[in-house]
């Protein structure tokens, strides 16, 4: 399989665009949830700023002393509206963690679903996310607690260096070491979805220790891949801020388009990840696991390459486009589900 | 072995010529002395950077211009507030404002001053009549000031010499004072007696709220430490020798100052630059570090600014020499300091342009204080909004002229904040807890004496503005310098020189803003527009026909009493200014036009800084939607982004 990992970059691009409404319905729950968290503090401002002209420092300009001078007021006080943005925030989370084994299962069968085959394949596989994003926790704690120590050492440096930045550079490395183990580890976790859709399994540690050797052995580059989608989606955000700090005071609906677009395209990037890593397991079947523990009711969907849930794919039937006979999976027509169910 | 000897003495008589600089302590057109000096000190002290000490040998000269015999002395010992059970220490942890020192006592936070020996000529040693005293706050474990009785009186007109030995441990830079890594900033390091004052001594407690007060006088010092250390200090450096022992001795010349302070560093760059006043050329020498270069530049020039400025608006820096101290990163402790000839600046490496707070604010501040507190030398345990809030007043004006007034600041990333909108800010935040009369050492909190003595003084002084105007306020601040430098002022000296630059009693001003605590905040009730003829039922309103009766309301909502503009917009485009005098609670306008209120606003230019909520300042007809719209849209955007950041659990 050393050739396999060509085009996962483009081919999960490509995947991800075909089925980008789910990017659009995303980005809409997104966008309401954050209205929501921002309607407390819209109420209080509009009752303090719409029949005031003190709101003309902030229209016409960004006036940090207005602002401030909005926290502070008693009647006001701005920062303790910010429980509503956590509470909504937290919900997205939710909201993801329940639709997620619905993106996966679609970004697998490469189909559009229905809205009940949808929310079916999500509530089939809820809580299996729910417990794999628990066992997710064990690594990006580590990763975590890496990043403190980083810290720890960079306070250290920056207590007996004369240098002021040394204990930067510290941090800075830190912080991009960090930073690749948790994408790396967040890959790890991907494949474990896939692996969990693909194979109908929710033993979720097992999908995780599973994943984790593969992930270890043989993902080089989908690992670059998902480098490369993070190293993108944040110079187009970069590019936004820049062209954001040009933008006339007044023109706030502009302000608006660009933020909205800095977060559509940090939707995308999480989905262009996801769909690389369902697109990789395609690619990449791993050996024939054990059989799956019973499961107590019917499986709603199935993997179309899948012979049956817990054989997988055959190891020794290539499934590359380059190879010949393999079905192309960047160019098939969507299919109907297939397999035991 | 007779040769020898001669030929060392001649080569260290010629290394000593060789490096003394002959060089007075004021600026070309200057000569001393300028003030009454009541002190001289002769300090020979030793540093040893691996201990953080310094042995030091003191000769104090204290001439008795009281007009009556003295026989009782007090000392401070400031060092000794850097002790677990001291008023300080205490303080400090009450009002969470000490950093590290809060939760537990760390070790690198002590220091202390131990008076070893204390003699007086012609009396003898008196070491043993140490005696500590608590003048403030009665703590028997706050060592921060001492007193000595003599045998007999020192007559007035009489000198009496005391000869002091210490030692002295510097904490981990904290306060103002201490090192980090190989820096010292030897700040309230020798022993300094009290300040004869209003006919008695002054001599407070090392406070955590307040600073310092001391006489005028010369100082005379020599440090001798490692030879690759460049050191700084108050006055000018006279001379420089090599001891040949891996050390060096610089000695430093101060006249017409009432403190010395220090730095030391091998890690320290040295850049000058200098300013041309109205009194000559006066060097600049900034001490600094490589990695703060982008800074260097931005020192000096905004040194010059301020220089320039405070020269022409306030009267001329007489002294030789500004020593510009920029800390190592992890001593912020020791930033934004000012003595006599000496401040310290603050800065990181990466300050963005665009920000004026590192290193050009705090800059301006500490330059500042050589005429706040340096020169017009008032007592800042009582009255620290005379050097803090007077000085502060003088920063928002310095800093608006050099980069606008709204943009004084912060001016990047299409944020705007003016100097005195961040003073406003301060003020806010506890407009209502003291008053700036209090001895500010017994303000509620720290909280309380920063939002009092900075931003409220700073923020009444832009608001009195509006009635004497800014010319009249600076001539005043002008007078005031002339009048009281190189000496003691009260409070009342500063507000009756205002009143006389102004022309006018302005106690019912100072006796809200300065005596009292009252806030102020005016609010517009009403502003609406009604038919004359409301009452005739084939009434059809036409624009620029209809005649409508505009009624105004005015609301003072504070019990500090202001007079204040207040402009009324109509829909024909006519505006009307009022002025109301604010002694009422409440005022009525009413007008008979062909137009409509479009809005009504009380101090329509934002001069009145003083009112604490500009939220009610102003009635606007017409739903304003621009600032809304624009803080939820950024605060949707966070929200929303904030979510994405959790989605990655999922």
């Amino acid at each position: 399989m050393a050739n396999d990992g060509r085009g996962v970059f483009g081919r999960g691009f490509w995947l991800a665009m075909r089925h980008q409404r789910i990017l659009w319905w995303v980005f809409a729950i997104n966008l309401v949830l954050g209205g929501l968290g921002a309607s407390s503090a819209a109420r209080t401002l509009a009752q303090a700023l719409h029949h005031s002209l003190a709101g003309q420092k902030l229209a016409d300009g960004f006036d940090v002393g207005m602002l401030l001078g909005l926290a502070v007021q008693p009647e006001v006080r701005l920062f303790s509206h910010t429980g509503p943005s956590f509470l909504f925030a937290v919900i997205y989370l939710l909201f993801l963690l329940f639709v997620m084994p619905a993106i996966i299962s679609v970004y697998y069968e490469d189909r559009r679903f229905t809205t009940g085959e949808f929310f079916a394949a999500a509530g089939a596989f809820f809580w299996a996310f729910v417990r794999l994003a628990l066992w997710s926790l064990i690594p990006f704690v580590l990763v975590h607690l890496l990043w403190h120590g980083a810290r720890e050492l960079a306070d250290y440096i920056d207590d007996r260096a004369v240098a002021d930045q040394a204990s930067f550079y510290i941090l800075v490395l830190g912080f991009v070491l960090v930073l690749l183990l948790a994408i790396w580890a967040r890959m790890w976790f991907d494949l474990a979805q896939v692996r969990s859709i693909a194979l109908q399994d929710r033993a979720m540690r097992r999908n995780a220790v599973r994943m984790f050797g593969f992930a270890r052995r043989r993902s080089r580059k989908l690992y670059w891949s998902y480098i490369g989608i993070g190293v993108l989606v944040w110079i187009v955000t970069i590019l936004m801020v820049v062209i954001w700090t040009k933008v006339p005071p007044r023109a706030v609906p502009l302000t608006f388009l660009l933020l909205e677009l800095i977060m559509l395209a940090q939707i995308f990037e999480r989905l262009w990840q996801k769909a690389c890593a369902t697109t990789w397991y395609r690619l990449h079947p791993e050996p024939a696991p054990a059989a799956p523990e019973p499961v107590g009711f019917e499986p709603v969907l199935t993997a179309p390459y899948a012979g049956s849930p817990g054989t997988a794919l055959d190891v020794d039937v290539p499934l590359s486009p380059e190879v010949e006979g393999a079905p192309d999976i960047t160019t098939r027509e969507p299919e109907g589900p297939k397999g035991p169910a | 072995m007779k040769v020898s000897t001669s030929f060392s003495v001649v080569v260290v008589i010629s290394l000593f010529l060789a490096h003394t600089v002959a060089q007075s302590p004021f600026a070309p057109k200057v000569s001393g002395p300028l003030s009454q000096r009541v002190v001289a000190y002769n300090i020979d002290a030793k540093y040893d950077p691996g201990k953080h000490t310094v042995d030091a040998s003191e000769t104090l000269v204290y001439h008795n211009l009281t007009g009556q015999p003295l026989d009782r002395f007090p000392f401070h010992l400031y060092l000794n507030a850097f002790q677990s059970k001291s008023t300080l220490a205490h303080e400090g942890q009450r009002d969470h404002f000490f950093g590290r020192a809060d939760e537990s006592w760390d070790p690198k936070n002590t220091g202390s001053n131990e008076v070893t020996s204390l003699e007086v000529v012609g009396i003898g040693d008196l070491t043993k009549q140490i005696k500590f005293i608590a003048p403030d706050d009665g703590n028997p474990d706050d060592k921060t000031v001492f007193e000595v009785q003599l045998p007999h009186p020192v007559p007035p007109g009489a000198d009496v010499e005391f000869r002091i030995k210490f030692h002295a441990v510097f904490p981990e830079v904290l306060a103002r004072t201490g090192y980090k890594r190989t820096f010292l900033l030897a700040g309230q390091w020798f022993p300094k007696v009290g300040v004869w004052w209003n006919g008695a001594w002054n001599c407070h407690q090392f406070h955590a709220l307040t600073e310092f007060f001391a006489d005028f006088g010369t100082y005379d010092v020599k440090i001798t430490l490692p030879k690759d250390y460049i050191i700084g200090a108050t006055g000018v450096q006279t001379s420089d020798t090599d001891n040949g022992n891996g050390t060096t001795t610089v000695a430093f010349h101060a006249e017409d100052v009432h403190d010395f302070a220090w730095t030391a560093d091998p890690n320290f760059k040295v850049v000058d630059g200098e300013f041309s006043g109205s009194v000559g050329q006066v060097k600049i020498r900034l001490l600094t570090y490589q990695a703060h270069k982008s800074s260097w530049d931005r020192y000096i020039s905004i040194t010059q600014q301020t220089m320039k400025r405070f020269d022409d608006w306030y009267g001329p820096y007489p002294y030789a020499q500004i020593t510009v101290v920029d800390p190592p990163h992890g001593a912020l402790e020791a930033g934004g300091m000012e003595y006599p000839t000496f401040i310290t600046g603050d800065t990181v490496w990466w300050a963005p342009n665009g920000q004026y707070i590192l290193p050009e604010g705090v800059t301006v501040h500490e330059f500042g204080h050589q005429y706040w507190y340096g020169m017009v030398a008032t007592n800042e345990f009582e009255n620290a909004w005379l050097d803090e809030g007077v000085n502060s007043y003088t920063e928002v004006k310095v800093l608006s002229d050099i980069f606008g007034y709204n943009t004084s600041a912060v001016n990047m990333l299409g944020a705007q904040w003016s100097d005195a909108s961040y003073q406003r800010f301060e003020y806010l935040g506890a407009a209502d807890r003291d008053p700036l009369s209090q001895p500010s050492y017994t303000d509620m909190s720290f909280g309380s004496y920063a939002a009092i003595s900075y931003g409220k003084t700073a923020t009444m002084l832009l608001t009195l503005e509006t009635v004497v105007g800014e010319k009249t306020l600076r001539d005043a601040l002008h007078n005031y310098f002339m009048r009281y430098r190189f000496t003691h002022p009260t409070q009342e000296d500063f507000l009756r020189v205002v009143n006389e630059t102004a022309r006018q009693d302005l106690g019912w001003y100072w006796q809200q803003a300065v005596y009292g605590t009252q806030v102020l905040d005016y609010e517009v009730l009403r502003a609406d527009s009604a038919p004359v003829n409301w009452y005739d039922e084939k009434l059809e309103e036409k624009k620029g026909e209809t005649t409508y009766e505009t009624q105004v309301l005015l609301h003072r909502k504070g019990d500090f009493i202001y007079p204040v503009e207040a402009e009324i917009k109509f829909d024909n485009g006519e505006s009307v200014r009022v002025r109301w005098d604010g002694r009422d609670r409440w005022v009525r306008y009413v007008y008979v036009k062909k137009a409509k209120v479009v809005s009504a606003q009380i101090d329509p230019d934002y001069r009145v800084t003083l009112d604490r909520n500009y939220l009610n300042n102003s009635y606007v007809e017409e739903t304003q939607h621009g600032a809304t719209v624009k803080l939820v849209t950024y605060w949707t955007f966070c929200t929303q982004f904030l979510g994405q950041l959790l989605s990655w659990l999922t």
